[in-house]
């Protein structure tokens, strides 16, 4: 039977192959479908994207700890036969589970997330072309002006790879904000711009002509291929 | 300086931010800018670290507060039993909102959200005195005698 | 004080100590709970205490401070032993009479009894009290028999032969084992096995073979006070229990994370630590069994998430409270990386009652898969207010009705809401669910840690759900996105319904957003914060379509949907909303029926208040 509509026939049946070989230390698991090993303490971000699987990430980079904070890279997680939504770059990969990278359920709330920080953030490029990317076209809830997500990368730029210390995050809840203590220029601040390199809302403002505070939707005419999600 | 020795008689703990700060409040009543500064340079840790610990948790001011601490309960029991309208009447009369002081300085508002005293609810709290099942019309007379020498 | 260095040496102290206790004598019991303070209790002392020497009844009277009795409604409570008898709301100006009738003379103060509301008798004993009656007080009852301050008053009912039991004849697996089979489930919320946690942290690897026992008392649930009522009525139960967990998991050190907000905790179970460890009970080779273990007291700051065991964690390492993603459990990886085994206040303080009476005596308390007892904060809308302690399986309707003794004034019931803001508001025809963790949560709502709030028809569903969308917002750690801004805009969507600018589409954007904060949200706070939403929309869905449709608040609580006036017929123009009224929107002439500007109202509802009359009225 050349078309059995199984489960492996989709993925053309053939196994991923394995990342290092060093038996003892290997893991199986299942990543969309495909049966995949890699190394002990991987994340399912890593093993995904090591796959070519895309997922978005908004508080991740490859060179800082993982936060977990934006979940936006949540992925559906099937473990003894049940199935959460867990955020893929801090879940380390373990034996025999099953993730499912792009679910209606994990679309679904990534297109929450987005509109959620779009309408509090709605100058970010980075955000903008997520939502487009999503085919997000309508922000649900009042339109708010902030220029920070709170995705904590600064912070961990700072101190992790500027080794220093000079931003934190202060109060919590809905009034946390990132800071440097009593909102005054930082003694220990080298002014390096480590900060504002990587921050996802300062350096990549959108440019396309729109009012300030709506959804931009602008690139989806002009890009229409970029889109991974 | 009374900082110094609570930092020292601290210092041997595993953990010794949070108790540090928290006793230093108890004597100073607040946490000033330059005792918390004070503070990270001691304990050797970042200043960004510790404004951040003390912004987080509601137990600090970084504000120095009033003579008479009004303190009012929000939990659930006391809500149910109407607590938002002595807030109201609260915020009306003294002009201030919670966690703030008025210009005086005679009263520094705040709420909590369960004294643990639910069965008298609700209750509002003047310093170290109590007053159970509170209403909107038993504020006026209870502060005047807080204002009155 | 003597160390006792044996199990024989504290037995015969135990013998000692009940030996000397005159069964004859009479001890007049103070309960110093919260809700006793507050009414008073410390003023009731002293001038008992001033009584005495006056009439020079120090040989032949006893007083004893104890913590809360939990019949916190009726408080301040006396109980004079050994005849039993329960007084209640008992004044300083009660205390001479007192003397004279019932210590002297050896009659009964009718006027300070308790009356039974449906039968209109009168009750002596507290034994007999209704509220008392339908109680299992198994964790809670030795609270009005202890001075919590006094290590020998726990001692001599048998305290610490438990830890004397798992110490000296079984070893820690079969302490493990035992807690294990006891069926023992987590009284702090979640509900999970003991005695399975225990299991995990002790065989998680540890290289240098450090692991952490930790209390959670930090009883952030606003509503709630039983781990309040048990650490400072009863300590050493509490502390027994973490020394026979760290001696089953092998942990030689010890943390109770206190909230804030209880300074009197801390202080009394900084005295009972200090009092174990004079005994050899606490510290280097407990009880000459070479075990060591010490607990330290660790206040908290103030925060409610802090309640989570990743936040509580990083909270004891000095850092802000926030959750951190549990992919490997707290008990394998906790507090500083190391394995830790973290229970509630009421776990820990189970744990001594299992190790005595056997893991088969307990399990016969209670339901299937819930074993044993729960205390809970009985509050809001309800005659009885207080902690009650009632085996698994009740049901609702017993708490509210046996033991709570209904709603007051003749109000009809409406809701109950369990589990604190991570749980929901059930409806009357859910009375009848028994309380048991999985039945509760296969309802929407949870055990929780103890929270029972009672409401009536005066309460509206719609304002309950604000509030504790209110509360969460403000005391989310705000780490992750789905939790703070979903929140966020919870709260908005739902302040516009109680405000009247609700629209149709609302109620489904509101279920549509608590599908992703429930899933998405990286802990506990987050995952379990629709509840209250998600639980008042499911059995009261038509009181959120009255507020959004046709703009009315049907429990007239929302303040922009609801009018007053006055009502000519009864208004006798007596003047006195007129006075109290703070802007001034009340006009009319004396002795003439009133008028009010709605204008100018603000819906204070001061008029409301001193109405003499009843005049005033809402709509
Ligand atoms: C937001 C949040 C608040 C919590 N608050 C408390 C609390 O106040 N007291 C408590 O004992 N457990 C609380 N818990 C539950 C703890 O995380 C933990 O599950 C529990 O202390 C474990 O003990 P147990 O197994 O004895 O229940 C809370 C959990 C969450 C998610
Ligand atoms: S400033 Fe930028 S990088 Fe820093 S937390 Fe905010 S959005 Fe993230
Ligand atoms: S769910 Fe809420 S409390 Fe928990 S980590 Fe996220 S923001 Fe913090
Ligand atoms: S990228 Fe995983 S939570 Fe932000």
């Amino acid at each position: 039977m050349p078309f059995k509509s199984t489960d492996e026939n989709i993925t053309g049946g053939k196994d991923f192959p394995d990342l290092y070989y060093e038996e003892d230390n290997l893991v199986s698991l299942t990543i969309d479908r495909q049966k995949v090993r890699v190394e002990k303490g991987m994340t399912i971000l890593e093993a995904a994207r090591w796959m070519g699987i895309k997922i978005p990430t908004l508080c991740y980079h490859e060179g800082l700890t993982p936060w977990g904070g934006c979940r936006l890279c949540v992925v559906e997680v099937i473990k003894r036969g049940r199935s959460k939504l867990e955020a893929s770059c801090t879940y380390p990969v373990a034996e025999g589970i099953q993730v499912k990278t792009n679910s209606e359920k994990v679309q679904k709330t990534r297109r929450m997330i987005v509109e959620l920080l779009i309408s509090s953030c709605p100058n970010s490029r980075t955000l903008q072309d997520l939502a487009s990317g999503m085919g997000i076209t309508e922000i649900r809830f009042k339109m708010e002006d902030n220029d920070c997500i709170l995705c904590g990368l600064c912070v961990r730029m700072c101190k992790e790879q500027m080794m220093s210390g000079g931003i934190g995050f202060i109060n919590r809840g809905a009034k946390r904000e990132v800071s440097t203590p009593f909102h005054k220029s930082s003694e220990i601040c080298r002014g390096c711009g480590a900060c504002m390199y990587i921050c996802p809302v300062v350096t990549l403002q959108c440019r396309g002509r729109r009012e300030p505070g709506d959804l931009c939707n602008a690139c989806i005419n002009v890009c229409p291929t970029d889109f991974g999600f | 300086m009374d900082i110094d020795k609570i930092i020292d008689e601290n210092k041997g703990l595993k953990i010794p931010l949070i108790p540090v700060l928290l006793k230093i409040q108890e004597i100073e009543g607040f946490l000033s800018e330059s005792t918390i500064r004070h503070v990270s340079r001691r304990l050797s840790i970042p200043l960004s670290q510790v404004f951040g610990v003390a912004t987080f948790y509601s137990a600090f001011n970084l504000k120095p507060s009033g003579v008479n601490k009004i303190c009012l309960c929000e939990g659930t029991a006391c809500h149910v039993k109407g607590s938002t309208r002595i807030r109201e009447k609260l915020e009306r009369i003294l002009g201030v909102k919670p966690g703030e002081t008025t210009k005086d300085g005679i009263f520094t508002f705040t709420t909590i959200n369960c004294m643990g005293a639910c069965a008298m609810g609700p209750i509002m709290k003047i310093g170290t005195e109590y007053f159970g099942k509170m209403t909107p019309g038993k504020v006026d007379s209870i502060i005047k005698e807080y204002i009155s020498p | 004080m003597v160390k006792i260095k044996s199990p024989e040496d504290l037995a015969s102290l135990t013998a000692k100590l009940q030996k000397e206790k005159n069964t004859e004598e009479i001890c007049i019991t103070v309960c110093m709970g919260p809700g006793c303070l507050t009414c008073g209790s410390q003023k009731v002392l002293e001038s008992l205490k001033e009584e005495i020497k006056k009439r020079d009844l120090q040989e032949k009277v006893q007083i004893k401070e104890t913590g809360c009795h939990g019949f916190c409604q009726k408080g301040p409570i006396l109980l004079i032993k050994p005849a039993g008898i329960f007084y209640q709301q008992v004044i300083k100006r009660d205390i001479p009479e007192i003397i004279t009738e019932t210590i002297i003379n050896n009659r009964i103060v009718e006027r300070l009894l308790y009356v039974d509301p449906i039968l209109n008798s009168k009750i002596i004993k507290e034994k007999d009290v209704p509220f008392y009656k339908s109680q299992y007080r198994l964790v809670f009852g030795d609270n009005s028999l202890i001075d919590p301050h006094k290590i020998d008053d726990y001692i001599s009912l048998g305290g610490y032969s438990a830890l004397a039991k798992a110490l000296f004849e079984m070893t820690p697996v079969q302490v493990m084992e035992e807690i294990k089979n006891s069926g023992l489930r987590g009284r702090g919320g979640g509900g999970f096995h003991t005695g399975r946690k225990w299991e995990s942290c002790r065989n998680a690897p540890s290289p240098d073979g450090v692991r952490y026992v930790i209390c959670n008392a930090d009883e952030g649930d606003p509503g709630a006070f039983m781990d309040r009522g048990l650490l400072e009525g009863n300590p050493h139960r509490v502390i027994e229990g973490m020394i026979i967990g760290a001696y089953a998991i092998s942990s030689n050190e010890g943390y109770a994370y206190v909230r804030n907000e209880y300074p009197l905790a801390v202080a009394n179970l900084n005295i009972a630590l200090e009092l174990a460890r004079e005994y050899g009970l606490l510290g280097k080779d407990i009880m000459g069994s070479g075990f060591d273990f010490d607990i330290l007291v660790v206040q908290g700051g103030g925060a409610f998430v802090c309640g989570e065991s990743t936040a509580l964690m990083a909270s004891i390492e000095g850092k802000r409270g926030e959750p951190r993603p549990k992919h490997i459990h707290t008990s394998e990886r906790g507090l500083w990386n190391k394995p830790t085994a973290l229970n509630n206040v009421e776990t820990w303080a189970n744990v001594p009652i299992i190790i005595k009476k056997g893991a088969e005596w307990f399990s016969q308390i209670g339901t299937e898969r819930s074993k044993g007892t729960k205390i809970f904060s009985l509050v809001g809308k309800i005659n009885n207010t207080g902690l009650v302690e009632v085996p698994m399986g009740i049901s609702l309707r017993d708490i509210v009705y046996k033991i709570g003794g209904g709603i007051p004034d003749g109000k009809k019931f409406k809701a109950i809401q369990t589990g604190g803001p991570s749980g929901g508001c059930l409806p009357e025809e859910l009375l009848d669910l028994p309380v048991d963790f999985d039945e509760l949560t296969k309802v929407g709502s949870m055990m929780g840690s103890g929270g029972m709030i009672v409401m009536d028809e005066n309460t509206c569903m719609v304002d309950i759900a604000k509030y504790f969308l209110k509360f969460l917002r403000d005391e989310s750690c705000g780490k992750c996105v789905p939790c703070r801004e979903g929140l966020k805009r919870m709260v908005q969507i739902i302040e516009d319904i109680t405000e009247g600018k609700g629209e149709p589409g609302h109620l489904e954007l509101l279920e549509e957003l608590t599908q992703t904060v429930k899933e998405a949200s990286l802990c506990g706070l987050g995952k379990t914060a629709p509840n209250p939403v998600l639980s008042t929309i499911r059995y009261f869905r038509d009181e959120y379509e009255a507020h959004i449709m046709d703009k009315k608040c049907p429990a007239l609580v929302c303040k922009n949907l609801i009018e007053y006036s006055i009502d000519e017929l009864l208004c006798t123009g007596c003047g006195s909303c007129k006075r109290a009224c703070p802007v001034m929107a009340i006009s009319g002439e004396k002795l003439y029926p009133h008028t009010l500007d709605m204008e100018k109202c603000i819906k204070c509802g001061i008029c409301l208040e001193k109405c003499p009359f009843d005049a005033i009225k809402i709509s």
